[in-house]
């Protein structure tokens, strides 16, 4: 006990590099060597005459499962000797002991089944410690393959070196008995006894490890003495994975996050939820932080949505405004991710004060380690596809509807316009759009180079990659696809005491991602099987001119060429600074800048246009829009850490000051002389500003954090933050924000220990803090008065008008935060179980009230006493299967079960929101309709009104009857992990049961120039049928009743969704191979994204994605070679 | 290596002690975001004051159509009244209950016009306070501004107290107070309207000014002295003010040097003789909303995009040899021989580019009226033949002969089927004539039959809408409703 207490001060030493944090960490767990007295126990039978000292020890390990390793100076010592043994069921210790007499010592491993002999005076001598004056060994992984570049580290003598390329390392001038780590990323530190001369070292995966570092707020832990709720995500677990954005390599590995992809492009906006979303209008995402600097959650992209040439391809993001499109965090290239920390309940947020109300993500990019130089290669290709298809009518069905529809509405032939019935179209033919715009095949490509090299005093980490993505869309005009590039660099410059150190890191990514306008899936699930072909034999835009020489369609060829190229330059760079004052006192500072660049070109070519607009004059057109957001960051800090005794003390204070800008600008250019020259703004004859942006965000706070650990036993933790930020007014501009967490590691306890043997790790912990939301916008709380942009202003002076009514008093979001989690490991850690509840209420939501218009507006933001609960459960269960040298299975499970509720909304008739929701329900619900079917003799759907009458018109204030809870029942995921020699299988799943919203098109169905799925066939037909849907009509009657349909009970469907969202397997090259080819590690890879999915949905493409670009299947064959 | 981290040490230390002093304001100000203004920079600099008063101009002349704001007005109005026809219901539904005076508080569309005229009132009120306060505007641009100010308040608030009779009077930005405004009575709001335009009259340059409001020029885009004056006579018309309303508009009239009649083609040209006040459009692509809004191409029938034309109770209003009907009326002969007739006083309703030139203005004032105003006062005082004077030079112009009418009550019955051939669809005159001389409930019975609705005398002020006194619990409804 005494040697674990005395590297305490270390372990809680803060520090952020990675390699010493696992020494420490390890430090602390793994020394319990001696205390394991299983070994000794072991029965042996052993009969033997004249048997030399190296076969007792064989015949030794042959009856137990025990390996033996001794040292010189005992081979030197007994290998001469013989023995005559006669023993029976005799105890391992005993034998041991008649072999070796008394001055030898004898360590069981149980653990490790080794056991360590030794001769005292080696050990021990009671006045100098004699020197081991050489160490070699071998440090090898479980296959038996050399790992190269793993730092093997003597506390006491602090001395340290890493293996070279064939796992081979020495170490001199050590002392006997001396405890030597050996720790590399991706394997379970090791720690051996400096007794031999020469080890060989096999270190495990990275598996169930508590002592596993963990980064939180400002500093990192482990697993095992966090008070907090934070779940990692390592590297290693989601490498080589073809993804462009990081966060959909977690999804479902991490408890609590919800995350929802837009559809299936690169660069395509994601939904973040951690534990539900707090606030009911404003902000809900997490606060990110890239090596702890603050990275936008949305992009800047000003009025994205102007509806003129820009589309929407990219899809909504989670933000709170409609123009919030695309994701940027896939500006972050995952391949230079070390770890991803998701920080959930209040003890790991509130020192983050008001940004951390929606939970905070780190992300912790790649670190040069101590080593010797090597150098990767990682190459991967693969194709992607389409996976699921709608299942929609065909010509015949299509036609047979269209006739049908106009019968219903009583036309006896077809219209001049009904160009599919009246013979303007071909009806023999058949096309099946899906394939022929969705189903072409699309291809990516990465590779990546990654030099490192490492002393002790300067570790050095350079990598670059490149990505290529085409899509799946029509290759016809523009071979629309994303390129990327990106650069990473790390440098950690230590001092020769090691008191001093300093790194610098940098990110720096390149996108152009060419997309199309829209993404064609609008077109193929709509088109009708029957439509013109969609190019003319020369190549052309069909349009199927009819008598009058007008377009008989709409063309997606046409809308493909104009095009949305948005090109992105990200640019992340750290340095931090720290310094060792004395022992214990240790003072830092962060500095942190981004620059994350967006500039989209949208362009309408008049070739894009319906030629007959084009005679009349519509222009072609550009819009420019360029969105640039900067961040720098300045985090001083003062770290102490103090031991006494078995106590241990850290005390934390620092300040945050940043200052964000954001600059954005839409421009408007139409009328171009030719098509040619689109892209050039100055050959617009009419230039517009649509919008424009700069926005500057300062925040200022101050923050401290007490952490008291009383014998890794009880652990408690006080977090407090001062907070300013320029989002409020001058009254309220300040706010104190806190928690208090404490964590019991019950299993330390001798009595849990003694009685409950198969538990090896037990903790209870609970927090309760509070933490703030100010993503309300920037200078809301101002008046401020804006520019009326008009192509020609009024006498040439632009008008100016206030932007609404504010509210100078404006104050936070507040959340109070209570959890209580246990976490528990089983049988050698063989099992571990998570458990975690929390309870949130958010309250002083800020939200509009209403004012009479003789205000001169119609609303008012107010701070309001609405009270939002979120209640979640959390579970995650990881189990190895199966554990031996050549086989080994393991499994993690996560689930989570939210709820949400509208706890308190006082006066709720006089918000804006009366109409969405409803006082002790969810706040993420839909209100419907209650459809009383179709009647069976007009064949118009029907709904019931309060009164429980059949209306066919249903009253939106007072009809919508039914109420339904559109957050997930449950959400989570399965990673399974199979070891084969040299094979490693994955594959993952993520599932969830929730309301979806049915597709369905807003005009009835019958329309011309409208498929249908098929689904629709079981409509009303003749009087007394039966239907689900309603009569087809090619006219706009009963267009109503088709919207209030689509917004009944019926438009919503339970789903539950399994996915398969990635499936690898890795096959790692024998050692020979790597041999012969001077490699340190290579292996062989497949990836293969979303193979496959369960739904009990059938009415959409994707439960995901609805009908807008599926996430696609993929295939990726890849190799990674070290050098 | 000693020397080095001894040296070194400082940086981290020093950065912590500096930047460890407690939150700091400065740390947290931020400057106003540089396409914004606060109300202080706003209404200091003669440029941004001048640019929030032409906010309140292109507010209240040139929007959309499809606002249903201030601009709409003479549609709506005349669709309640009998100078328009909805050719189909179902193409405008908020037309439509204008239309069949079918209004009621839940009628959303109800609030339209007040939602917008209390929108400029508050950029009014906003204006008036930050101007006066303000200390460095140009002493001649701050008092031309707050005349500017004062007399768009005016115009608000007479159209809506001739729209909804009883209002609020607004005259801060106060929200707290303002939300709990109880309603004033009309006469109060017209001593209101008088006396912000008896200022405005002291206030306004008796020359057209330019975007400087220093500069003399031709260009009739802001309020004079002269509009100040003819707005006035208005009210005081309205008011039955006579003698007042003969005054002011004879102040106007005898100003032959800036106003004089025009021939009908000139009028509604920009910068016309008759022209007092007129508005600029700011949207590029067209000269006025309302004539590419009526305009149907001959052969095609009402629609969607243009469901409106003249009812048969204004053409025949028209005496045969009108000029006026010719001038400022057009039509589209549909396939089966129906004659849709539409307002053609605006008539360049072509598309154009923001680089074109404009051709026509907004009409907000003009001579035409300031004359039959002017005959009607004087008829009123019996000063009959000074009356038929005013009333020819209208009908003159027109291509018509001189009244024959010899009697007061002849006089003034002329002189309002005079106001409805030569101010139809221009600002709702003809709507608060029938109310202004009492005839509505003589009127409009049958015609509101006829559209399909029904009338009850309360239905000449349009309803608040119900969420307006949800709100501001002191508001009553208007009686009938």
């Amino acid at each position: 006990m005494s040697t674990r207490l005395n590297r305490l001060d270390t372990t809680l030493y803060i520090n952020t590099q990675l390699f010493r944090i696992t020494i420490f960490a390890f430090l602390y767990m793994f020394n319990n060597i001696n205390s394991y007295a299983n070994g000794q126990n072991a029965k042996v039978s052993i009969i033997m005459t004249k048997a030399p000292f190296t076969n007792v020890l064989r015949e030794i390990e042959k009856q137990t499962s025990f390996r033996i390793s001794y040292t010189d100076n005992v081979r030197t010592e007994y290998s001469h000797s013989t023995y005559n043994l006669n023993f029976k069921e005799a105890e391992v210790s005993t034998v041991l002991k008649f072999l070796l007499g008394s001055n030898c010592t004898i360590l069981y491993d149980t653990q490790k089944r080794i056991i360590y002999l030794n001769t005292i005076e080696n050990i021990d001598k009671n006045d100098s410690v004699p020197k081991l004056n050489d160490l070699s060994g071998i440090v090898r992984d479980k296959s038996g393959n050399a790992v190269p570049g793993a730092t093997i580290y003597a506390k006491t003598s602090n001395r340290g070196t890493t293996s070279d390329d064939e796992g081979r390392f020495r170490l001199s001038g050590l002392n006997r008995g001396e405890k030597i780590l050996i720790s590399s990323v991706g394997f379970a530190p090791k720690e051996i006894i400096a007794s031999d001369k020469r080890v060989i070292a096999e270190l495990n995966p990275f598996i169930n490890n508590l002592s596993e570092t963990q980064i939180i707020a400002y500093g990192t832990t482990t697993r095992r003495n966090n008070t907090g709720n934070v779940t990692t995500v390592k590297a290693s677990e989601i490498q080589d994975m073809p993804v462009t954005n990081p966060l959909l390599a977690i999804q479902g590995r991490v408890p609590g996050l919800e995350i929802r992809q837009s559809n299936g492009l690169p660069g395509a906006g994601i939904s973040m939820r951690i534990q539900g979303a707090n606030s009911l209008i404003n902000g809900n995402d997490p606060l990110i932080l890239v090596d702890g600097i603050p990275y936008p959650s949305q992009s800047v992209i000003p009025g994205l949505s102007a509806g003129q040439a820009i589309s929407t391809i990219l899809g909504q993001n989670g933000g709170t405004n409609n123009g919030q499109l695309g994701s940027p965090l896939s500006y972050i290239n995952p391949s230079d991710i070390e770890s991803i920390d998701v920080l959930k309940g209040a003890d790991a947020t509130s020192i983050y004060g008001s940004r951390a109300a929606n939970g905070a993500i780190l992300i912790t990019t790649k670190k040069g380690r101590i080593g010797k130089p090597s150098i990767t290669f990682n190459y991967q290709a693969g194709f992607k596809k389409l996976g699921r298809r709608l299942n929609l009518m065909d010509s015949k069905e299509y036609l047979q509807m269209r006739h049908e529809a106009l019968r219903n509405d009583g036309m006896s032939a077809p219209s001049a316009f009904d160009y599919d019935l009246n013979g303007t179209w071909d009806t023999t033919v058949s096309h099946n759009w899906q394939q022929e715009l969705l189903g072409n095949t699309g291809s990516n490509m990465l590779a990546s180079i990654s030099v490192q090299s490492g002393t002790e005093n300067l570790q050095t980490l350079i990598s670059g990659t490149f990505y290529n993505e085409d899509y799946i869309f029509p290759k016809y005009f523009n071979k629309k696809n994303d390129k990327r590039g990106s650069l990473h660099f790390s440098i950690t410059n230590t001092s020769a005491n090691k008191k001093f150190r300093i790194t610098l890191l940098g990110n720096y990514l390149f996108d152009d991602n060419r997309l199309p306008i829209e993404d064609f899936v609008g077109s193929a699930l709509t088109l009708p099987p029957i439509a013109p072909k969609l190019l003319t034999e020369d190549g052309s835009i069909n349009w199927q001119k009819n008598a009058s020489g007008y377009e008989t369609f709409q063309n997606p060829m046409a809308i493909g060429l104009g095009s949305y190229r948005l090109k992105t330059t990200s640019l992340m760079s750290s340095l931090n600074i720290s310094y060792e004052l004395i022992d214990g006192l240790k003072v830092s500072t962060n500095l942190g800048f981004v620059r994350l660049d967006n500039d989209g070109t949208g362009t309408k070519p008049l070739t894009s246009l319906p030629p007959s607009l084009v005679n009349l004059g519509f222009p072609n057109s550009l819009q420019l829009s360029q969105g640039i957001s900067t961040n720098w960051n300045i985090e001083p800090q003062i770290n102490y850490t103090k031991k006494f005794k078995k106590s241990v003390f850290e005390a934390l204070v620092g300040t945050t000051i940043t200052n964000l800008k954001q600059f954005g600008r839409n421009l408007l250019g139409t009328n171009f002389s030719s098509d040619l020259v689109i892209e050039d703004l100055s050959s617009a004859s009419q230039v517009q500003v649509v919008s424009s942006k700069n926005i500057i965000y300062k925040y200022n706070a101050l923050f401290g954090r007490l952490t008291y650990n009383y014998d890794n036993k009880y652990i408690f933790n006080l977090n407090g933050r001062r907070d300013g930020s320029s989002r409020f007014g001058t009254e309220n501009r300040f706010h104190s924000f806190g928690s208090i967490g404490a964590a019991w590691i019950f299993t330390e306890e001798k009595f849990f220990r003694n009685n409950v043997p198969f538990m090896n790790f037990g903790k209870l912990r609970s927090s309760y803090g509070t933490s703030g939301n100010d993503q309300i916008g920037d200078y809301i709380f101002l008046s401020l008065y804006s520019s009326e942009p008009a192509l020609r202003p009024y006498q040439g002076v632009m008008g100016i008008a206030p932007s609404g009514l504010t509210n100078p008093s404006l104050q936070w979001e507040e959340i109070k935060k209570f959890e209580v989690g246990l976490e528990t490991a089983f049988m050698d850690s063989r099992i571990s179980f998570n458990i975690n509840y929390a309870l949130n209420r958010s309250s002083n939501q800020l939200m509009p009230v209403f004012l009479p218009y003789s205000t001169g507006f119609s609303n008012i933001a107010i701070n309001l006493p609405a009270k939002v609960q979120n209640r979640v459960w959390e579970l995650s269960i990881s189990t190895i299967n199966a554990k031996s040298p050549s086989f080994s299975w393991t499994t993690n499970i996560t689930l989570t079960i939210p709820k949400s509720k509208l706890v308190a909304f006082p006066n709720i008739e006089k918000t804006t929101f009366s109409s969405t929701y409803i006082v002790g329900k969810s706040t993420t619900l839909a209100r419907l309709f209650k459809s009383a079917g179709v009647n069976d003799t007009t064949g118009v759907y029907q709904f019931y009104d309060s009164k429980g009458n059949i209306t066919y018109n249903p009253d939106f204030d007072n009809d919508r009857l039914v109420v339904l809870d559109l957050n997930p029942n449950f959400f989570g995921g399965i990673q399974n992990t199979i070891n084969y020699k040299n094979f490693t299988l994955n594959f993952s799943f993520v599932f969830d049961r929730r309301y979806l919203p049915i597709p369905y098109t807003s005009l009835p169905a019958g329309q011309f120039n409208q498929n249908e799925p098929r689904f629709m066939l079981n409509r009303w037909q003749k009087a007394g049928d039966n239907a689900t849907y309603q009569k087809y009509t090619s006219s706009l009657q009963n267009y109503l009743q088709s919207i209030y349909y689509g917004g009944s009970d019926k438009s919503y469907y339970k789903t539950s969704v399994l996915r398969c969202s990635n499936i690898s397997l890795n096959w790692d090259v024998p050692n020979s191979w790597k041999k012969s080819l001077r490699m340190d590690a290579c292996k062989f890879y497949t990836e293969l994204l979303n193979p496959f999915l369960f739904t009990n949905n059938n009415y959409g493409l994707d439960p995901e994605t609805g009908n807008s670009l599926p996430l696609l299947r993929t295939i990726n064959f890849g190799v990674r070679a070290t050098f | 290596m000693k020397l080095y981290t001894n040296r070194i040490k400082i940086i981290p230390s020093a950065l912590a002690i500096i930047a460890l002093f407690p939150s700091c304001e400065k740390l947290v100000d931020v400057k106003i975001p540089n396409n914004s203004f606060t109300k202080d920079v706003l209404y200091s600099d003669n440029r941004t004051a001048i640019g929030t008063l032409n906010s309140i101009i292109t507010g209240i002349s040139g929007s959309a159509i499809t606002s249903n704001g201030i601009t709409t007005i003479p549609i709506l109005t005349g669709l309640s009244a009998d100078e328009m026809i909805l050719a189909n219901s179902n193409y405008n539904a908020a037309f439509s209950a204008y239309y069949q005076n079918s209004l009621s508080p839940t009628t959303i569309t109800s609030n339209n016009i007040w939602k917008d005229a209390y929108k400029q009132l508050y950029k009014i009120n906003d204006a008036i306070e930050g101007i006066s306060k303000s200390t460095t505007l140009i002493p001649a641009v701050k008092k031309q501004l707050l005349g500017e100010a004062k007399f768009f308040r005016a115009f608000c608030y007479f159209y809506l107290t001739n729209l909804y009779g009883d209002i609020p009077l607004v005259t801060s930005t106060a929200f707290e107070e303002n939300s709990l405004k109880r309603k004033s009575s009309q006469s109060d709001i017209y001593q209101f309207i008088i006396s912000d335009l008896k200022e405005a009259k002291d206030s306004l340059s008796v020359q057209f000014l330019d975007a400087t409001l220093l500069n003399q020029t031709k260009e009739k885009l802001r309020p004079t002295k002269w509009a100040a004056s003819a707005l006035l006579s208005r009210i005081y018309l309205y008011t039955k003010n006579w003698q007042q309303a003969e005054e002011e508009s004879d102040i106007v009239i005898r100003n032959t040097s800036l106003f004089s009649i025009d021939s009908l083609n000139a009028v509604f040209l920009k910068n016309s003789n008759e022209a007092i006040l007129q508005a600029q459009s700011i949207g590029g692509l067209s000269n006025t909303v309302y004539a590419q809004y009526y305009y149907l191409p001959n052969g095609s029938e009402p629609n969607y995009n243009h469901p409106l034309y003249l009812s048969k109770h204004l053409l025949n209003s028209f005496e045969v040899d009108d000029n006026r009907k010719i001038k400022w009326l057009n039509k589209s002969t549909a396939p089966n021989g129906q004659e849709y007739w539409y307002p053609f006083k605006y008539q360049h309703y072509e598309a154009i580019q923001s680089y074109d030139p404009l051709t026509e203005y907004y009409m907000i004032l003009r001579l035409g009226e300031l004359y039959l105003i002017r005959a009607e006062a004087r008829a009123q005082q019996n000063k009959n033949a000074l009356a038929l004077e005013d009333l020819n030079v209208i009908r003159n112009r027109a291509g018509l002969k001189n009244s024959n009418s010899n009697n007061t009550s002849e006089i003034i019955d002329d002189i309002i089927h005079e106001r409805q051939v030569e101010l139809f669809a221009e600002w709702g005159d003809r709507w608060l004539d029938l109310k202004r001389t009492n005839t509505i409930d003589n009127i409009m019975p049958p015609i509101s039959v006829e559209k399909g609705g029904q009338w009850s005398s309360y239905k000449k002020y349009y309803p608040i809408y119900i969420e307006e006194i949800l709100y501001n619990p002191n508001l009553t409804q208007n009686s009938g409703y």
